[in-house]
């Protein structure tokens, strides 16, 4: 418990920094935000600019700027949008749903299939099995994400037409959502087991040559009882970095395959925000991003103890 | 297998909270009896008259408001709209518009009537809006309401594109004052207009609804729903089209022209639209200040093997500023045909024998990136070495405004030639306005078109300065771009529609 609260309260210097940053960096990127929010600038004269430029709050001082933006965020304000004029945090929440969903399904997938070919390759290690699984493993990570998303898309629901070509579904409309969800869980998915793939193959391995599962198999077990009780809860270990990783990873969104399936959610969110200069929204999902990706971290490193019950916290 | 069972209670966990905490969209995405279903590129900004920042939410306040006047549907004239009919006073200063009785405003705001429109028109002129359109009113002297059906506007001066470039525009569209005063911030994704279509919901990123308004004063349309959905992948699009998920797009990408064109059961129509695009040199830059070398740049310039192999007949070759099918639009004037041996010698003249280095900057959206990688192999046929400085939109904001760039590259689409005359030609209008090249030598004969009260006197101002434009080649206009519109075979009437990247719905019917 002493553990939990001690990291939970390292988290804000971490946050504070990543403000500071996001804050940092978006200000020195060049760029008028005043012109951006006004849109296709024909007509738009040198006051109406300036008077954007003030309402935006964007021709004060830097430091005045960085003051106020802390303390608002301080008290749980993140401000409004430039381009939307509707809060950040607003837009966040409707967002986040649908990024939150696409990263667990496309972590389910990359599991699923990722741990059973790692399985495959490890046990027929060296034969067929191994050399195509792991070649279809390599071929999967290095395919650009933006050209399987149009593959699968073609093929799978224009061609087959089991799937919707695009969108996200109806919240509320189970089947929907799901239906939605397959094509794009499959294309960021497929890169993630791919990864783990050929992470499992390498852990077990490890673990198969040592003495404890000599000792298992001597008692006379079965392989497959070998395999999943005794050897792959050993492996799981670096496989739950990996998924550690990815899940923060794709919290920050998946933007290309957000852009291909036409499927609201943080990245795009964010990468738009960045175009228009945008600099509450920027500032304010970069946060959230970083919360994010410090809570997985911890959920990780707990997820350690329950699988390995020598790691102990204190 | 503990950590999957996890992943699959906390995938269950998040679905419930996010059921429980969002809204479901309300539109229904599926094409259906007289629905339509489209797919727009861009997400929704603002649906304010007052502030409308680009095409996708002139899209939508097209279809949800009235003006006094609007375009016509297959030309860039105006016809009435709210006004039946509308008196000029000889001096040209003053209009009198007479009101159709009876109009409702969406929602139940109630009758439309001579204090809307003043208030619409003053708000934009009030500064405390900080309406982008501020400047295109500010011709207005005063809005006076005879009576609840009769407006009288008096203008400072006479002003020639005051109904097309004006009132016909974005910023001419009636709002309810009501409405405004009541929904106030919300009233930017809950407009209140009295078109064809009113506004049902917005679901951000995903889709946008709008429905046939039953009370509109011509009669309800024919299609009775429309919805947007956000697809910012063109390609993906097209397949949605082909499979029927939706029933409607806009075809910018000859790829998938080419892709459609196949396609037994998909409808098109391709019209002109009186936009362009075009390169503009800066002026101010060496060696682009001498004549001679803009004159050879535009020597280079290969428009019919441009608009037909690379943009698959998307867009028409562009010679003049103002584009056919506006007033005063004339190809009466100096074209530069393709003639490299000239350009060269052009180059000799001014003292660049063998050539020189520049750089075209520029924000590579639409049909930017192939003008550049095409200008790129024009010039160095004559031996100019062209640098392309790709920009993403904020940091060519700062570039443009500050005049850093030799050369840039733009599209636009407008309804009256003063509307981008003023703002791309005129010296007032240097950076950080719109004038890019710098240019500054008509000044006194757009001003002089813009008083022009006779139509035909304005033309002969406008063909004057088409020529003049041609002859000192500021800017190099390419090609007109053709609006392409995709669709189910059952829809009719996407009829010819110079003016718009856009469509009007209430004039698609069904077979």
């Amino acid at each position: 418990m002493r553990y939990l609260v001690h990291r939970l309260l390292v988290t804000i210097p971490t946050v504070l920094g990543v403000i500071t940053l996001a804050f940092v960096l978006i200000h020195i990127a060049p760029g008028d935000p005043a012109e951006l929010v006004l849109g296709d600038y024909i007509g738009v004269t040198p006051e109406v600019l300036a008077e954007v430029r003030e309402r935006l709050g964007v021709d004060r001082p830097l430091g005045v700027q960085y003051v106020t933006y802390v303390s608002r965020v301080a008290r749980g304000d993140l401000g409004r949008s430039f381009r939307t004029n509707q809060l950040v945090l607003a837009e966040i929440a409707g967002q986040a749903p649908f990024t939150v969903l696409l990263t667990l399904a496309g972590v389910l997938v990359a599991v699923f299939v990722g741990v059973p070919a790692g399985i495959v390759a490890a046990v027929r290690r060296n034969t067929p099995a191994d050399y195509a699984t792991m070649t279809v493993a390599m071929v999967w990570l290095s395919s650009p994400s933006f050209w399987f998303g149009i593959l699968l898309i073609y093929v799978f629901a224009y061609r087959l037409g089991w799937f919707p070509v695009f969108g996200a579904g109806t919240w509320g409309d189970w089947r929907s959502l799901a239906l939605h969800l397959v094509l794009p869980a499959a294309a960021i998915g497929v890169r993630s087991a791919a990864l783990i793939a050929r992470m499992t193959r390498s852990a077990l391995l490890e673990v198969l040559g040592q003495d404890y599962v000599r000792t298992a198999r001597a008692k006379g077990l079965a392989d497959a009882a070998v395999l999943l009780r005794h050897a792959l809860r050993n492996a799981a270990i670096p496989v739950l970095t990996i998924v550690g990783l990815d899940i923060a990873y794709l919290l920050g969104g998946a933007v290309v395959t957000e852009t291909v399936f036409s499927r609201p959610g943080l990245g795009k969110l964010v990468v738009d925000a960045i175009y228009a200069r945008d600099y509450p929204m920027v500032q304010g999902a970069i946060m959230v991003f970083a919360v994010s990706i410090l809570l997985v971290n911890l959920l990780v490193d707990l997820s350690y103890a329950v699988v390995d019950p020598r790691v102990r916290y204190a | 297998m503990r950590p999957i069972r996890w992943g699959a209670l906390a995938l269950a966990c998040v679905v419930v909270v996010a059921a429980a905490t969002i809204q479901p969209a309300q539109g229904q995405g599926r094409p259906g009896p007289r629905v339509i279903v489209s797919a727009y590129p861009r997400d929704f900004r603002n649906l304010d008259p007052a502030h409308i920042p680009g095409s996708p939410d002139y899209q939508i306040a097209m279809n949800v408001f009235s003006g006094l006047v609007r375009y016509k549907r297959d030309s860039v004239d105006v016809e009435p709209d709210l006004a039946e009919r509308w008196r000029v006073s000889p001096n040209g200063r003053v209009y009198t518009f007479f009101l159709r009785r009876g109009v409702q405003f969406h929602g139940g705001y109630g009758e439309l009537t001579s204090q809307d429109v003043k208030y619409s028109l003053e708000r934009i002129l009030n500064p405390a809006t900080r309406s982008r359109y501020r400047a295109s009113l500010s011709i207005i002297e005063t809005i006076e309401t005879v009576d609840p059906y009769t407006v009288r506007i008096t203008l400072k001066a006479p002003s020639a594109s005051f109904l097309a470039g004006a009132l016909a525009f974005r910023p001419g569209y009636i709002v309810s004052q009501k409405a405004v005063e009541q929904l106030g911030d919300r009233f930017t994704f809950a407009p209140i207009g009295s078109g064809p279509f009113r506004f049902v919901s917005y679901t951000p990123r995903q889709e946008l609804v709008l429905e046939a308004f039953p009370r509109y004063f011509r009669g309800a349309p024919q299609v009775r729903r429309v919805v947007w959905k956000v697809v910012p992948e063109e390609s993906v699009a097209g397949l949605a089209l082909q499979k029927g998920e939706i029933n409607h797009m806009i075809v910018r990408d000859p790829q998938v022209y080419r892709q459609l064109q196949r396609d037994p059961n998909i409808g098109m129509t391709a019209t002109p639209t009186t936009g362009w695009w075009e390169f503009t040199m800066n002026t101010r830059r060496r060696p682009l200040d001498d004549v001679r070398v803009r004159r050879a740049l535009a020597h280079t310039v290969d428009r019919d093997t441009f608009t037909r192999t690379v943009l698959e007949g998307l867009g028409s070759p562009a010679y003049s500023v103002i584009p056919p099918g506006m007033i005063g639009h004339t190809d009466d004037v100096e074209k530069y045909p393709r003639n490299v041996q000239r350009a060269r010698q052009l180059l000799a003249e001014a003292g660049y024998p063998s050539g020189f280095r520049i750089n075209v900057v520029y924000e590579p959206s639409e049909y930017a990136e192939l003008i550049a990688t095409a200008l790129q192999q024009w010039f160095r046929e004559a031996g100019v070495d062209l640098q392309l400085v790709r920009l993403e939109a904020g940091a060519w904001t700062a570039r443009r405004q500050s005049g850093d760039y030799d050369i840039t590259i733009s599209g636009t689409t407008r309804f009256d030639p003063d509307q981008f005359l003023t703002e791309q030609f005129h010296s007032e209008s240097f950076p950080p306005g719109g004038n890019q090249s710098y240019y500054g030598a008509i000044d006194h004969l757009i001003e002089a078109q813009r008083t022009a009260i006779n139509a035909r006197e304005r033309a002969r101002i406008l063909v004057e300065i088409q020529k003049k434009v041609a002859l000192d080649v500021p800017f190099v206009p390419l090609f007109n771009p053709v609006y392409v519109t995709a669709y189910s075979k059952n829809q009719k009437g996407h009829a010819a529609n110079t003016a718009h990247w856009m469509t009007r719905f209430e004039f698609v019917t069904f077979e």
